[in-house]
C-alpha cells in the first residue's frame, strides 16, 4: 500500500499517519512516498524508525521513495539512515 | 594505484600542502602578535593535521612525524594545557619550514635531512616541559568525542526538540550518529508525543567540551549526557579523512572552490585567441561583399564581437587571481629580516582582494622580494635613528595593489630616510655615468639607480646592495610589458610604483603600415598620433639622428622601416609617439590601419628575443605582423633622451 508522508511531521501531527500506516502493513506492504516531507522532529523520526523496524521485524516489504532534500538530510543525521534502504521488495 | 593516478594523487596533495603551509605560517604571524588568538591555533592546526592526514597515502612518510610532533604541540595549546609564546610561534615558523622542505624532498624523491628534522623535534620537545608527566586531565579540553545523548521521553513537552542539538552540533563539528532505538515500542504502541531513542555520537573535529556542553545547554535539564573523550592511539587507527556533511548542511555551505590546472587554462585561452583572429577575419570579409550581404555580415559581427568579447572576459577571469597569494610571502620575510637587521617594521598590505593575471603574479615575485628587501636593508631606518629623527621608531613598509583603468599598479612604499639625490649623482660621477657639472632632476638621479650595477648602498649586504638588482627589476618588469617608478622625498621614505598589464594575453593594438610591413603597437604605449610638418623635424648630428619639435618638447624620432630594414628612410609625415618609463619617442609610420584586439604570440620559444619585438600576431588576412617592445625601440631612437623645453 502506498502512503505519503505528509509535509510536516512532528509532534501533535502524527496519529493519522501511525493508523495510515499500520493499515497499510496490514495489507502486506508499505510504499512511502517521501517527495512532500519538508519539516520533521524527533518524534515524526522515531515513529519513521519504529514503522521501519516493525516492517522490518515482521518481514512486510517496505520502501521509502523520493525522499525530500530536508527528509532525507535529517535520517542521515539523525542516524536513521537504514530507512532509505528497501526492505524485502523484489527487484 | 596506478602510477599515473597515485601522481594526480601526490599532485593535488602538493598543492594542498603548499596552500596548508602558506595559511599556517600567515596565521602563525598573526600569533606572534597575538598569542591568545585562538581562532588563529586552531586553524594552525588543522593545516598541520590535513598535512599528517593525507602524506602517507601521497607517498610523503617522512613528513608525518614532524608533523604529528607539531600537532600534538598544538593540541596542548589548544586544550590549553600549554599558552603560546612569541618564541614557540618562531619554533612553529621554522617547522612549517621544515615540513615544506620535507614535502619537496620526498616529493622528489630525495631523502629528508634527519639532521634537520631531529632538530626540529627537539625545538617542538623544548616547548614542552613535563610533557611525559602530563595528565590525561590537561588533555582533556579539546579533543574528539564521544557523546551519549539520552533525551527524556518528555522532551518535547519543554520546547526543545533533540534533532534540532543535533544541527546545531552539526555547525561545530562533522560527526556520526548511531540511533539507539532499546525500549523503543512498536509502532501501534508508541507514544508519538515522547521520545524513546537515544544517540550515540562521535565527533570527527576535536573540539573544546566547553563548546560541546554549549551546545547542549539549553536541552541538558531534559536529557541524560555524558561526554567520554576519544584517546588520540583510537583515534589514530580511524581514517583521517572526515565523513562528508550530508548536502545542504550548514558545514557544506563554505564558498565551493575549484583547482584548474594552468595548461587547461592555457588551452581555452588559445581556443579564444582563435575565435579573435576569426572574428577578425570575418569583419575583412564584410568589406569586400555586396551591399546587402555586408549589411548583414555586419550585424552578425556585431554579435560575434560581443560575445567574443564577453567570453573572452571570462576566461580571463579564470586566470585572475588575487594579489593576496602574492602578498602572503612578505610577512614572513618581513618578521624574518626585521630580526636579522635588528629593524622594527610594521609591514601594511592593502588591496589584497586585487585580481591578476596568473602568469603575472607567479612573475612579480622576485622584482617585489627585491624591493621589499630593499626597502628593509636600505630605506627603513634602525630604531635609534628614527627616534632622533623624530619619526615613530617602528617604520612602515607598505604593499598596496590598486586597480587603475587596465592596469594594476603595485606600490611599495617605506617611511624610512628616502633617496639621497646628491648621493646618487656622486656615485653616478664616480663611475662615469654623468659629468660633475650634470644638473640632474630628483626624477633623472633616482632613474640612475636602474642603470646596471648601480648601487648608493655603503656596504654589500647578504639581504641587499650588491648593485645587481633595480636594473633586473626593470629589465625582468618590461618583459612583462610592466614599468617601474620611483618617488622619493629625503628623510620621509620612498615608493616604488610598478604598472603592470591586468593580462598578457590579449592586448587592445594600434596597426601601422611601414614599408611593405605591417606592426602592432599596444594602445597602452601610444601617447598620441601625429601629423608632422617638415619644418617640425630637426636634424642634430650627422648620424642621422633627428628629433620632432612637438609643442614645448623635442623627441627622438626612429624610422621604423630603417630600424627594422623594410624600407628605406622617409621624410617623416605620420608619427606615433608612445611613451614608457616617463619618456616619448616618434616612431615614423606610413599609414594607420585602424585599431584592435591582437593576441599576442611568443615568437621566443623558435625565434629568440628579437630586439623591438614584444611578439607576433596573426591579423584578419592570416598574415603575421610583428608586436612592437616600445622599452626597446626607445634604446634604438639611440638620443636616449626626450630633451624637454629645448
Amino acid at each position: 500500500m502506498d502512503l505519503s508522508i505528509p509535509p510536516v511531521l512532528r509532534v501533535g501531527q502524527l496519529d493519522d499517519f501511525r493508523e495510515q500506516w499500520v493499515e497499510a502493513m496490514a495489507s502486506g506492504s508499505v510504499r512511502l512516498d517521501g517527495s512532500r516531507c519538508q519539516r520533521i522532529d524527533a518524534t515524526g523520526l522515531q515513529l519513521l524508525w519504529a514503522g521501519f523496524d516493525d516492517c522490518r521485524s515482521r518481514g512486510i516489504p517496505f520502501a521509502l521513495h523520493s525522499p525530500s532534500d530536508d527528509l532525507r538530510r535529517c535520517l542521515i543525521l539523525a542516524g536513521a539512515e537504514d530507512i532509505l534502504t528497501p526492505v524485502g521488495l523484489k527487484s | 594505484m596506478s602510477p599515473e593516478l597515485f601522481q594526480q594523487l601526490q599532485a593535488v596533495f602538493l598543492t594542498e600542502c603548499e596552500d596548508g603551509l602558506a595559511t599556517a605560517e600567515g596565521l602563525l604571524l598573526q600569533l606572534q602578535e597575538d598569542p591568545s588568538h585562538m581562532d588563529a591555533v586552531h586553524g594552525v592546526f588543522r593545516a598541520i593535521h590535513s598535512i599528517k592526514g593525507g602524506a602517507p597515502a601521497a607517498g610523503l612518510p617522512g613528513v608525518v612525524e614532524l608533523a604529528h610532533h607539531a600537532e600534538s604541540y598544538l593540541e596542548k595549546v589548544r586544550s590549553r594545557a600549554l599558552a603560546l609564546h612569541a618564541d614557540a610561534v618562531g619554533v612553529l615558523l621554522e617547522v612549517v619550514d621544515g615540513l615544506r622542505s620535507c614535502i619537496e624532498r620526498e616529493a622528489q624523491g630525495q631523502p629528508i635531512d634527519p639532521v634537520h628534522v631531529r632538530n626540529l623535534l627537539a625545538q617542538l620537545e623544548a616547548l614542552q616541559p613535563g610533557a611525559a608527566d602530563e595528565t590525561p586531565a590537561a588533555h582533556a579540553g579539546a579533543s574528539r568525542y564521544r557523546i551519549e545523548f539520552r533525551p527524556h521521553p518528555e522532551v518535547m513537552a519543554s520546547g526543545n526538540d533533540p534533532l534540532k542539538v543535533l544541527e546545531e552540533l552539526e555547525r561545530l563539528t562533522p560527526f556520526t550518529a548511531e540511533l539507539l532505538v532499546e525500549g523503543l515500542p512498536s509502532l501501534s504502541e508508541l507514544s508519538v508525543d515522547e521520545v524513546h531513542v537515544s544517540w550515540r555520537l562521535k565527533t570527527h573535529r576535536e573540539v573544546e567540551l566547553e563548546a560541546l556542553k554549549e551546545i547542549f545547554a539549553w536541552i541538558d535539564l531534559d536529557c541524560d549526557l555524558d561526554f567520554e573523550p576519544i584517546p588520540p592511539e583510537v583515534e589514530s587507527t580511524r581514517p583521517e579523512s572526515e565523513p562528508s556533511p550530508p548536502s545542504g548542511s550548514p558545514a557544506g555551505s563554505q564558498v565551493p572552490s575549484l583547482r584548474v590546472e594552468a595548461d587547461k587554462i592555457d588551452r581555452l585561452m588559445n581556443l579564444v585567441g582563435e575565435l579573435v583572429i576569426n572574428q577578425a577575419m570575418l569583419t575583412q570579409l564584410s568589406q569586400q561583399e555586396d551591399a546587402e550581404s555586408r549589411r548583414r555580415l555586419s550585424e552578425g559581427l556585431e554579435e560575434l564581437q560581443r560575445n567574443t568579447r564577453d567570453l573572452q572576459e571570462s576566461v580571463l577571469h579564470i586566470r585572475m587571481v588575487p594579489v593576496r597569494f602574492l602578498f602572503a610571502r612578505y610577512p614572513r620575510m618581513v618578521r624574518d629580516l626585521q630580526q636579522t637587521l635588528n629593524k622594527r617594521v610594521r609591514l601594511v598590505l592593502a588591496g589584497e582582494a586585487t585580481e591578476l593575471d596568473k602568469t603575472l603574479i607567479e612573475h612579480m615575485a622576485d622584482p617585489l622580494t627585491h624591493l621589499v628587501r630593499n626597502s628593509l636593508d636600505h630605506g627603513l631606518e634602525d630604531e635609534t635613528t628614527r627616534i632622533q629623527a623624530g619619526k615613530d621608531p617602528v617604520g612602515t613598509l607598505r604593499l598596496e595593489a590598486i586597480h587603475r583603468g587596465d592596469k594594476i599598479v603595485i606600490e611599495v612604499s617605506d617611511d624610512g630616510r628616502g633617496i639621497d639625490p646628491e648621493r646618487i649623482k656622486a656615485r653616478a660621477v664616480e663611475r662615469g655615468l654623468v659629468t660633475l657639472d650634470a644638473e640632474l632632476s630628483a626624477e633623472e638621479a633616482h632613474d640612475l639607480l636602474f642603470q646596471p650595477g648601480f648601487s648608493t648602498a655603503a656596504e654589500v649586504t647578504d639581504i641587499s646592495g650588491r648593485g645587481v638588482g633595480l636594473d633586473v627589476v626593470r629589465r625582468n618588469l618590461h618583459a612583462l610589458g610592466a614599468s617601474i617608478q620611483v618617488r622619493s622625498e629625503l628623510g620621509r621614505g620612498t615608493t616604488f610604483s610598478l604598472e603592470l598589464p591586468l593580462t598578457l594575453a590579449i592586448v587592445d593594438a594600434q596597426l601601422v603600415q611601414v614599408g611593405t610591413q605591417r606592426f602592432v603597437l599596444p594602445l597602452s604605449s601610444i601617447h598620441e598620433s601625429v601629423q608632422v610638418r617638415p619644418q617640425e623635424v630637426h636634424a642634430i648630428a650627422d648620424g642621422g639622428l633627428q628629433l620632432l619639435k612637438l609643442r614645448d618638447a623635442h623627441l627622438p624620432i626612429l624610422h621604423l622601416s630603417e630600424f627594422f630594414g623594410v624600407g628605406p628612410r622617409s621624410e617623416p609625415k605620420l608619427v606615433v609617439v608612445v611613451e614608457t618609463e616617463g619618456q616619448r619617442m616618434a616612431l615614423v609610420v606610413d599609414d594607420f590601419l585602424g585599431q584592435q584586439q591582437v593576441v599576442v604570440k611568443s615568437l621566443e620559444d623558435n625565434y629568440g628575443h628579437i630586439p623591438g619585438v614584444a611578439g607576433a600576431t596573426i591579423l584578419g588576412d592570416g598574415r603575421v605582423a610583428l608586436i612592437l617592445e616600445t622599452s626597446e625601440l626607445l634604446k634604438g631612437a639611440s638620443a636616449g633622451k626626450e630633451l624637454e623645453h629645448v
